[in-house]
């Protein structure tokens, strides 16, 4: 579901007067990055899907108070998850539980490809663990939220050009510890360093 | 995960291919839990906008002039009125916060059924969602009440699932809703996997009347499981054939349960309801006119053949025989 930010403006301010049906609209459109977003951080799906519902709850409860102030209402819904998983974070010391965050790849695939994906995906997994609290919080806001590296930056309430930092630096540790080269261009890491990030 | 997302460095596709996976796998939730949640957040917002539609018809607001000739004239029978509706409401506060926290067996607890009946939402997948909740409760009443031996509170904790469930299954048969029918049977098929664990942690001097109980809960979950499931049939007719299985069956479980806890009020009145559902499935009918295919048995007739005589085989036959 794609919706311009006129449209999402608009429907944001239909849920505020009351339309249920607008702020499922909303749901629709936000709640797979908000997920991700969630997911990234917390691993335990049950712990994601709760937080995620929490969310939007709390948005909803919030956005009487809401005014864009320059801040999409995206932005804003992230500010929200971000805080939710902090707050989720300190509360519960969750950590990582890598067995309970794998899920079963594709059922078609053999006993040997099952093997092989689930080990690529923990080596994955592995390595954002490495990454510092910043640095995996501006990967999961990039990459799998895919919000820009503006909208990540006023999520995380910092400049856009350390969120560049953090996501070069990332990038960098991630492919030492997946052992992926140094891609052969040259121009390659200025332009990951640019946040040439999609969106 | 959406090709906007990721544009790293020119050459990296490797690792742009293992975060896509990677989030495409394990960061995506599954099609159940994406309906729960969206019920879920549903459910908040429907509730919210009743609420507000609530308070907005209950505001009342006077113009300036009568407003001011109130203030001068009723100054003294406002106050008295302002005090007999805070007396009333402090009484219905109290009344409504004991019958809202009243436990099972008590005598507020069918008032904190109705209450809980009164304020379910509209919406099929928001009230299957609510109804879901209420179900919980419920099953933690009851394991509650079992752990501590009080069959009485545990029967009437399951009689009152027994009906919240039954009222659940008609509500969504009656939308039609095939996301509030697949919230609903996801959510019965897990409380029956809890009522199948509670029987384990009943106490043996409680055992044989709560197990009974939880054994019929079971029974009557799974018959709500298969009455739920004929709504994603697409056309109506499918839908009111399953209808009319489903309500014979849980007749047949209502003729079964003890007359005295909640859950014969709610099985009688399953079993009154239900019933009324096959009438739906008159459109069948026809499969019933397939049985006159069997008068073409009449074939047989042929036997007066063996009548007559060997050898006469010429359509001059009858005429002998009528010699």
């Amino acid at each position: 579901m794609t919706l311009d930010e006129t449209a999402v403006e608009r429907l944001v301010q239909e849920a505020r007067s009351g339309d249920a049906w607008a702020f499922g609209l909303l749901f629709d459109h936000y709640h797979l990055p908000v997920y991700r977003y969630i997911a990234s951080r917390v691993h335990r799906p049950s712990d994601a899907e709760d937080l995620t519902q929490l969310v939007f709850v709390k948005a909803l409860e919030a956005l009487p108070r809401y005014e864009a102030r320059g801040i999409p209402f995206g932005g804003w819904l992230f500010r929200l998850a971000r805080n939710t998983v902090i707050d989720h974070v300190r509360t519960r010391h969750d950590h990582a539980d890598l067995e309970s965050a794998s899920h079963q790849p594709g059922a078609d695939a053999g006993p040997d490809e099952v093997t092989v994906a689930r080990q690529e995906l923990d080596e994955v997994a592995a390595a954002l663990a490495t990454l510092t609290d910043e640095q995996r919080d501006a990967i999961a806001l990039r990459f799998f939220a895919g919000l820009s590296a503006r909208e990540a930056a006023e999520v995380m309430g910092k400049q856009e050009g350390t969120i560049r930092g953090l996501q070069f630096r990332a990038i960098a540790a991630l492919r030492r510890q997946l052992r992926i080269d140094e891609p052969d261009t040259e121009r390659g890491d200025d332009a990951a360093n640019d946040g040439r990030i999609g969106r | 995960m959406s090709n906007d997302m990721i544009d790293l460095a020119a050459g990296d596709v490797r690792l742009r291919q293992r975060l896509e996976a990677y989030a495409d796998v394990r960061l995506t939730p599954e099609l159940t839990a994406t309906s729960r949640m969206r019920a879920r957040v549903l459910a908040h917002a429907h509730r919210r906008a009743d609420l507000a539609r609530a308070n907005a018809a209950l505001t009342i607001v006077p113009d300036a002039a009568s407003r001011a000739s109130i203030e001068r004239g009723h100054r003294s029978g406002r106050r008295a009125a302002v005090a007999l509706i805070a007396a009333a409401i402090l009484v219905g506060a109290m009344v409504g916060g004991a019958a809202a926290s009243s436990g099972p067996g008590g005598a507020l607890y069918e008032a904190r059924l109705w209450i809980e009946d009164a304020s379910l939402p509209s919406d099929p997948s928001a009230r299957a969602v609510a109804e879901l909740d209420r179900l919980a409760d419920r099953l933690r009443k009851a394991e509650a009440a079992a752990r501590n031996g009080d069959d009485a509170a545990a029967a009437a904790a399951l009689g009152a699932y027994e009906r919240i469930m039954i009222e659940a299954s008609k509500d969504v048969l009656a939308a039609g809703d095939p996301v509030a029918a697949a919230a609903l049977e996801t959510g019965l098929g897990r409380n029956v996997e809890v009522l199948e664990a509670l029987v384990g942690h009943v106490p043996p001097r409680a055992a044989a009347a709560i197990s009974g109980a939880v054994a019929r809960a079971i029974a009557r979950s799974a018959g709500a499981i298969d009455t739920v499931g004929t709504v994603d049939r697409p056309s109506p007719a499918g839908g009111a054939a399953g209808h009319g299985a489903t309500g014979s069956d849980q007749g047949g479980n209502g003729g079964g349960s003890k007359p005295g806890d909640g859950a014969a009020g709610g099985s009688g009145a399953n079993g009154q309801q239900a019933t009324p559902k096959p009438t739906k499935a008159a459109p069948e009918r026809p499969e019933a006119t397939g049985k006159p295919a069997a008068t073409e048995h009449p074939a047989p007739t042929p036997k007066p053949t063996k009548t007559p005589k060997p050898n006469d085989q010429s359509p001059g036959g009858p005429p002998d025989r009528q010699d």
